[in-house]
């Protein structure tokens, strides 16, 4: 045990890629000209092998700045946090699924483009083996930025594969449908993992936090994580970016992105609208169009 | 005269333990996860691990908990029902469990004593026979010996079974080490044991030789007695998603909410997991919420954990398990800002 360790914050890795070196420069540009206060992005975790987001208010420190495949993180979850949106004008670094989140806060209010720089990665999927959001990504060049690292590359794109467990469910009987999902629900424990890291839910204060009356049930038993699980999913039709953070956060591996990918199939179904592709379309379950079909309403 | 048993009789035991009245809890794999549920066969369970990825925690204090019931009648007469304490009270032999997983429930005993007994962690415990496994392994999130444990400890353990393995390094026998008088009692009420040590020496020398010591707790609290408005707070934690994920699974942590479910004529007050990393877990009625930032709620998570604690009962509230580090989305590893702090504890006055 020695008090003379060698820093714990993580080194920066030897070897870097011309777009990481390209980021580097222009993050330590902004920093230097005051034009941000902070830049958000990823670093060498404190696990061997594993990246952490960064905060970097220092010009010195850019060389911590990475990207690489394991860059998983969705880092715009951060742009929901006070303490950085007291920061004023930061920038983030952005894969496009991250870039698709922004768009979605923009569009909500909830950022506001004045105060961001956005610095987009061309990505051509991150995680090894690939994360199966990637299989699917329908922005691998980030649809929004203020600087690109890397060349455009055309999107994967929805293929047969995308839905395919949707499909498998939906195949099912109700029996076995509600049998898949009381298996999986039986191990939420209720640490609300899923909500915290979405970029999406940005409710200061969550319907589930909410006790005069307690909508959602606190506890972890059956009814309690049906109605949890299946309200999260709900506020993000026609919301949720397939980031599959709230999957990855999920300490007992529940499959909330098939739950996901469920409403955002039958979200581009019935009005033809995915999120986050721009900060500019009205979400459909958001507005209200007059002359709209009104017969479901008795 | 030693006693030890080889895996192949595990079958055994759990059957010898279920006619003795035993529920059996071990280490199983549940979708991606490995999980301490109700087993049948011992070919179910999961031990070369080197952790499950909860710790055995609920079964000393439950997720969920129904505390009391209480129903209104026609004429509009309350009546109000104890739990049945069938199920607190049914005997549980726990089976596999790491020695930090089994120094936890002991930990937590000090605070479930405190200014009353909570009963249905007292009776769980005195319900329950944990049969601990020696580590032969660590990873790098692993820190038990930094907190007073160790990877053969045997605080919380009735029962600890010292891993012997063959040439090939798969373990097949253990060295049994009676513990407390309960466990040489279901050691003698249950079958699969054997006399005589494992064919080979049982140790965990080469994991020992890995678990270095990585801080002093005892400078680390003199730090954080002075340390509350230390800036370092203001940037360390910055990366906090305030998920909880870190108190859900650990071992030690023990924060539980009360609330009341029902409708208007009948229903239960419950007992149900917390989390200090939630924002609304300190919010006033008032509106007013004394840890507003992410950044307060994680020192608290420190400070409970490496000086409350240890001023209270004079132990620490964290048996280096290391799922914090594991399970962590942002890769925010709660020994590693210790580590910092004992740093910062031991840097000369003035620099």
């Amino acid at each position: 045990m020695s008090a003379s360790n060698e820093s714990t914050t993580g080194t920066a890795t030897a070897e870097t890629t011309k777009e990481v070196d390209a980021l580097r420069k222009v993050a330590r540009e902004l920093l230097e000209s005051g034009a941000v206060k902070m830049v958000i992005g990823y670093g060498e975790g404190y696990t061997q092998g594993k990246v952490m987001p960064i905060f970097l208010t220092d010009p010195e420190e850019v060389n911590r700045l990475i990207f690489d495949k394991r860059c998983v993180n969705n880092l715009a979850t951060y742009l929901k946090k006070p303490e950085i949106r007291a920061m004023g004008k930061v920038a983030i670094v952005v894969k496009g699924c991250d870039a698709r989140a922004i768009n979605v806060l923009l569009l909500e209010n909830q950022a506001r483009r004045e105060n961001l720089v956005i610095l987009g990665m061309v990505c051509e999927g991150v995680g090894d083996p690939a994360e199966e959001k990637c299989l699917s990504c329908l922005v691998n060049t980030p649809p929004v930025y203020d600087h690109l690292f890397g060349e455009k590359i055309p999107a994967r794109g929805w293929n047969e594969e995308t839905f395919a467990k949707v499909e498998e469910l939906d195949a099912m009987s109700p029996e076995e449908r509600w049998e898949f999902w009381r298996r999986h629900f039986d191990r939420c424990i209720k640490c609300y993992a899923c909500r915290q890291v979405c970029p999406i839910c940005t409710c200061t204060r969550c319907i589930t936090d909410k006790n005069q009356p307690q909508w959602v049930p606190t506890s972890p038993h059956p009814m309690g994580n049906y109605h949890w699980n299946l309200t999260r999913a709900f506020h993000l039709a026609g919301r949720c970016v397939s980031c599959n953070e709230c999957e990855r956060a999920c300490p007992v591996d529940i499959p909330l992105s098939i739950i996901n990918l469920a409403l955002v199939k039958a979200v581009h179904d019935q009005y033809g609208f995915i999120a986050g592709m721009n900060s500019e379309d009205s979400p459909p379950l958001a507005t209200y169009k007059e002359g709209e079909e009104q017969e479901f309403i008795k | 005269m030693a006693i030890s048993i080889h895996a192949n009789n595990f079958q055994t035991l759990f059957d010898s333990a279920r006619d003795a009245g035993y529920r059996v809890i071990a280490p199983v794999r549940d979708h991606t996860v490995t999980l301490f549920k109700p087993v049948e066969k011992a070919d179910q369970i999961v031990l070369d691990e080197i952790l499950p990825t909860k710790s055995p925690k609920e079964y000393f204090l439950a997720e969920h908990e129904p505390i009391l019931t209480y129903c209104r009648d026609k004429s509009g007469k309350v009546s109000i029902a104890d739990p049945s304490l069938e199920e607190v009270m049914q005997p549980t032999l726990i089976f596999g469990v790491r020695p930090c997983d089994a120094a936890g429930p002991e930990i937590i005993r000090k605070v479930m004593t405190w200014d009353c007994d909570d009963q249905f962690f007292l009776r769980r415990r005195e319900a329950s026979v944990v049969v601990a496994i020696a580590c032969v392994e660590a990873d790098d999130a692993c820190f038990c010996t930094s907190v007073g444990q160790a990877p053969d400890g045997t605080e919380g353990a009735d029962i600890l079974l010292v891993p012997s393995s063959d040439e090939t390094g798969a373990v097949q026998e253990y060295l049994v080490q009676p513990v407390t008088d309960k466990g040489s009692e279901f050691i003698k009420a249950t079958k699969g044991w054997k006399e005589g040590n494992p064919s080979r020496a049982a140790a965990c020398d080469e994991v020992k030789e890995k678990l270095q010591k990585r801080f002093d707790p005892d400078r680390v609290r003199e730090w954080l007695d002075a340390g509350f408005d230390d800036p370092y707070w203001n940037t360390a934690t910055l990366s906090c998603i305030g998920c909880g994920t870190c108190t859900y699974l650990c071992p030690t942590c023990h924060c539980f909410d009360i609330v009341d479910e029902g409708d208007l004529t009948c229903g239960s007050r419950v007992k149900n997991w917390d989390s200090c990393q939630m924002c609304q877990f300190t919010l006033h009625a008032s509106g007013h919420n004394p840890r507003a930032t992410q950044n307060e709620r994680f020192r608290q998570r420190i400070m409970h954990k490496f000086k409350y604690y240890p001023q209270l009962f004079g132990v620490v509230l964290c048996t280096g398990c290391g799922r914090c580090q594991r399970s962590c989305p942002v890769d925010l590893a709660l020994a590693k800002l210790v580590e910092r702090i004992y740093q910062l504890a031991c840097e000369p006055v003035g620099t």
